[in-house]
């Protein structure tokens, strides 16, 4: 009796022993992380869910990738005509410069992009829970936090479509196995159709601002949704509200060109300060998150340098007195002696960066952008008089050189269309957007301006690729990427583009 | 015996259940295994074919009829370009052959070998003009682009698009194409013959005797170097805009001996200078800017500008005689032995006599291109403005170190000092130790502007400086006698005549300063670094270069005159400050 008493007590204490020193290897939730459905409990967490996206643009979502503002770069520069190859451009960019693009080509993976996007849909999919289990959410803030998050998403999907053409359209955060889908391509017009409407949405929900100037220009206000859906609506040929997107930060009053009298003055705010009074959107690098620039323009192994016509064509030189010139150009874009490109990497006329202070902020949108895309907008609302005066304020701050004037009438809308692509080289130069403007006012009116991206080729496709990349340009397909073969041989459902069979 | 029974039955349950087991284990291992003995599932080309026999079943037959279907299977690196049973078809019917089997085996073979390369190419490695490496057949291949109706494929010798390219497979790559690939059969002769666009042309051609020279295929030709040309043919409407109708006004034009095949005659040296002793098709044209030709010590320019491949596009003298366009739709037509293109303007050598060059160091496309640097006055030594290697287009170097690796540009002060008479005010330093060693430069290479064929002097001028390191001068690797060095100067007492004979002369327009004995002409010194015999119309090489390895100064160079031995002056004219000539 006693003895089975012993044996129930020994066994008893057993089962307690064992029960409790189970729990922590049968434990699923990982020791070091945070898994859903212990987030998305504050709004603390909610901020901090809505920073990650924006700092996602900043890292590489691999050791192969770029990073997405390395791509803004690479894929607004190199097919274009004021880049040339550096000793360090791989080789993969190079066959990008000389129009032989492959699917294995690793510039056309998209994955950063996409990673941005998730990141973007679970914020959406799971922040209105918040408001419910956190009472000091209030329904503006998660408004502002659904803003950003939809605009974010936005020029996402706004890039993809200027590179890719037709993508996939995923809405719908991949939070569990059952979310991996493999989805086909949409439509470009299907997709700059959503990236309109969630832009409409954000427009009403975005805060104008967050009380602090580096938040204001590092975070989405709704002037950076205004930004975006001008450039959205210039795209696709809708010039009365491209206007009518502009006039919206124009007359908000809170931005204005930087105007100085020297070149310094006008450097130092934009690009070495940064967060200047014409910024919108800027991505912020600092101290603790240095950008790649330094290793793209400046190191002896330069990826990238500017194409010695850059300075003779595009901005043209006072040879009797070097201090006459455009402050765009020499020493601000590039510095001539060994054309490096110098906007992210200099300090001023002299000194450059080192790679400890290489945090030059990347400038998505500023005021100047704005002004320009009204002025090419005009151009087709027949209002060329507005984009005459546009441009001759920009040059007049710019303190452009008669000799890159040119004297279109304001009903010459093909004069005044080279123009303003002309000044946007001029004002936007290494900023990512000249391939885009370039494809732009080609495609315009089913390409009845295919010329100005074959000029462009010839002025800087090597001689020995030239006559193949002309006639490759002639086909509309092959101004956008093929889809890169990782995602082709992971999603069958992906169709490639024609052109790269 | 009962208890055993009862054992035994007791056992048999398990007894059944291990036979079973057994019956399991055997069946079990009787199944085949199935191991993978590859290591990839990737097959040779001819496997592929084969497998493919739906697209490819035709092709097949031919490379089966070549004989050539084992090496296809075995291991190698090629590239194939294979067409379609639709392009087969298409080809065999164009030849009113009913099927593979009238080809005969010999035109097989000429078919496959000319879409085997013996080499990996994909598609990224196509051009604009010939793949790297020739077909089996020994002709190249030539790739490009087309747009047809708003699409763009590659094409493949201008005779097939590309359908789809890089297939990779164990033996190398495969292209599907839509055509069959054709080889050449005919001469250059008679590809100019055969259109009768270039009937004048043609004339010219048997009238002066190359229609024979290039009438010899390859495999007979018995020079080396002359099996494969490069012939610019000239269409008729050419000659019609400059005046000549027909052969019997340009044989009156050009001839001037009487009989064509002499080979002074200048019809002769007309169509000699035509025909290019090396196959270059476009894109070498648009790459390689200088060609030699059959005229003897005659060589052609070529240069790309925007889209147009131009000939003897040339800038003599500050003066831009504009050059011959070639006409790219009649370009690039491959011959047996070589290749054809068509020009779009008449050109002939140019007559020119020689006469000096004064070449100004300083003077580099980047260098005028840098706003406020070319003879500013604002980048005076020791700082100057440094290039590194590879900035500038004309000039390269042998340097080592963070002495001895650039090259600097130096202008005067706003307002040169008395002792500074450098022409136009500018001079360049090879780096800061002309030596050799590291922390020096031991050679600098320019290329000369254009320098017409004739018997030069060669003066290098320079201001007197510290290194005695002896310095010479070679053009296109030819050496000049005279050693250089910078240490030496003129002696102010001693007459221009006396100075000349010695090799040496005052190059400035620096007043005399008599009674300095060395350092006169404040310093301003030319050497005579010989004579030398330009052999043809071209851009050369100049290059300075010093075999000692000593000393720690900079050399201060500001011209290399070249000067007609015949001019009438080796002195005169002077170079001056303001960069003009003084008489």
């Amino acid at each position: 009796m006693f003895k089975s008493k012993l044996y129930k007590t020994l066994v008893i204490a057993l089962i307690a022993v064992s029960a409790c020193s189970c729990k922590k290897y049968l434990e699923l939730r990982p020791y070091d992380g945070v898994v859903r459905d212990e987030f998305w409990q504050t709004k603390e967490q909610l901020l901090s869910a809505v920073i990650g996206c924006y700092t996602s643009l900043t890292v590489q979502s691999s050791s192969a990738d770029k990073s997405p503002v390395e791509n803004f770069f690479v894929w607004g520069e190199i097919r274009a005509d004021m880049v040339v190859p550096g000793i360090g451009m791989t080789l993969d960019e190079n066959n990008v410069v000389n129009g032989n693009i492959l699917p294995t080509n690793s510039v056309t993976s998209w994955r950063g992009f996409y990673r941005i996007i998730n990141q973007c849909n679970t914020v959406l999919d799971y922040a209105p829970n918040v408001k419910a289990v956190d009472n000091t959410l209030t329904q503006t803030q998660l408004n502002g936090y659904l803003a950003e998050a939809l605009t974010l998403r936005s020029l996402m999907y706004f890039y993809l479509v200027k590179t890719f053409g037709d993508v996939p359209l995923k809405l719908k955060s991949t939070s569990s196995d059952t979310d991996i889908g493999q989805i086909p391509k949409n439509t470009r017009k299907e997709i700059l159709d959503q990236v309109v409407a969630d832009l409409k949405l954000a427009e009403s929900y975005a805060v104008t601002s967050y009380g602090n100037n580096a938040y204001d220009k590092g975070r989405i206000t709704r002037y950076t949704v205004n930004a975006l859906q001008a450039d959205v609506y210039l795209w696709m040929d809708n010039y009365a509200d491209c206007i009518t997107a502009c006039d919206k930060v124009i007359s908000s009053g809170r931005y204005g060109l930087v105007t100085s009298t020297s070149q310094a003055g006008w450097f130092n705010p934009l690009y070495v300060a940064g967060n200047s009074a014409e910024g919108i959107f800027e991505i912020q690098y600092d101290q603790q998150l240095l950008n790649p620039f330094y290793n793209m323009f400046l190191t002896t192994r330069a990826r990238y340098k500017a194409n010695p016509i850059v300075v003779d064509e595009f901005y043209t030189t006072d040879l009797q007195d070097e201090n006459n010139k455009d402050i765009r150009g020499v020493d601000a874009a590039v510095r001539v002696g060994d054309q490096t490109i110098y906007k992210y990497v200099g300090l001023d006329k002299d000194n450059t960066r080192t790679i400890d202070n290489s945090y030059a902020h990347w400038i998505v949108y500023r005021y100047a952008d704005i002004l320009l895309m009204k002025a090419e907008a005009c151009i087709y609302s027949n209002r060329g008089a507005e984009t005459l005066n546009i441009i001759n304020t920009i040059r007049t701050r710019a303190k452009a050189l008669p000799a890159s004037a040119l004297s279109p009438n304001a009903d010459d809308v093909s004069g005044l269309t080279d123009y303003v692509l002309a000044e946007r080289a001029r004002e936007f130069a290494y900023e990512g957007k000249r391939w885009y403007d370039l494809l732009r006012n080609a495609k315009r009116n089913n390409y009845a301006r295919l010329d100005i991206l074959i000029s462009a080729a010839v002025r800087v496709v090597p001689a020995s690729f030239q006559q193949s990349t002309v006639n490759k340009l002639k086909d509309p397909n092959s101004h956008y990427f093929p889809i890169n073969q990782y995602e082709i041989q992971n999603n069958p459902n992906l169709v490639q583009n024609p052109f790269y069979k | 015996m009962m208890c055993d029974m009862r054992k035994t039955k007791r056992m048999i349950p398990a007894m059944l259940l291990a036979a079973g087991m057994l019956v399991v284990i055997t069946l079990h291992s009787c199944k085949r295994d199935h191991l993978t003995l590859t290591t990839t599932s990737t097959v040779n080309m001819l496997t592929y074919l084969q497998q493919n026999a739906d697209q490819y079943s035709l092709f097949t037959q031919i490379v089966e009829k070549a004989g050539y279907s084992s090496f296809l299977n075995a291991y190698g690196a090629y590239t194939m370009f294979v067409p379609t049973n639709d392009g087969v078809t298409a080809y065999l019917k164009k030849n009113n052959k009913a099927s593979v089997n009238d080809i005969d085996v010999n035109t097989a073979k000429n078919l496959v070998s000319i879409s085997i390369i013996q080499d990996t190419i994909a598609t990224n490695l196509f051009t604009d003009g010939r793949i790297r490496t020739p077909t089996m057949l020994s002709q190249y291949l030539i790739t490009g682009a087309a747009n047809n109706n708003g699409v763009s494929t590659i094409t493949i010798n201008k005779q097939a698009n590309l359908l789809k390219g890089n297939i990779r497979l164990g033996n190398g790559i495969i292209h599907v194409i839509d055509n069959m690939l054709v080889p050449a059969t005919l001469t250059l002769a008679q590809t100019v013959e055969q259109q009768s666009q270039y009937s004048i042309f043609t004339e010219a051609l048997k009238a002066t005797g190359f229609y024979d020279s290039l009438n010899v295929a390859p495999a007979n030709n018995t020079v080396a170097s002359r099996k494969y040309l490069t012939l610019i043919a000239q269409p008729n409407s050419v000659f019609a805009a400059a005046g000549i109708p027909d052969f019997a006004t340009l044989r009156q034009r050009y001839s001037t001996t009487g009989n064509p095949k002499n080979p002074q005659d200048s019809l002769y040296l007309f169509v000699a200078y035509r025909v290019f002793p090396e196959l270059s098709y476009l894109t070498d044209l648009a790459t390689i800017t200088s060609h030699s030709t059959l005229a003897p010590l005659e060589i052609t320019t070529s240069e790309l500008d925007g889209q147009d491949v131009l000939l003897n596009n040339i800038v003599f003298n500050g003066v831009l005689e504009p050059g011959a366009p070639l006409d790219r739709s009649l370009s690039d037509v491959s011959a047996t032995n070589g290749v054809l293109h068509s020009v779009q303007a008449n050109y002939k050598i140019k007559v020119r006599k020689p006469g000096p060059l004064y070449f100004d160091l300083g003077d580099q496309p980047e260098i005028k291109r840098t706003p406020g640097l070319y003879r500013s006055g604002r980048y005076p030594a020791p700082t100057g403005y440094v290039f590194q290697l590879g900035q500038l287009a004309d000039v390269t170097w042998v340097g080592a170190g963070g002495a001895g690796n650039f090259f600097r540009y130096c202008t005067t002060g706003p307002v040169p000092s008395s002792s500074e008479y450098y022409y136009g005010n500018d001079f360049i330093q090879p780096a800061d130790r002309f030596r050799t060693g590291t922390n020096g430069m031991a050679s600098i290479t320019f290329k000369t502007p254009l320098l017409v064929k004739g018997r030069y002097k060669v003066w290098v001028d320079y201001k007197r400086g510290t290194s005695t390191n002896p310095t010479f001068v070679s053009i296109d690797g030819v050496t000049l006698p005279n050693v250089i060095n910078v240490n030496d100067g003129v002696n102010d007492a001693e007459s221009d005549a006396v100075l000349e004979a010695k090799g040496y002369k005052r190059y400035s327009e620096s007043p005399l300063t008599p009674g300095n004995s060395a350092g006169g002409g404040n310093g301003h010194v030319g050497r005579l670094a010989g004579t030398i015999n330009i052999a043809t119309t071209d851009r050369h090489t100049l290059t300075i270069f010093t075999p000692s390895g000593g000393g720690a100064a900079p050399i201060s160079l500001d011209v290399v005159e070249f000067r007609p031995i015949d001019m009438p002056s080796q002195v005169y004219p002077k170079l001056g400050r303001d960069g003009t000539l003084k008489y």
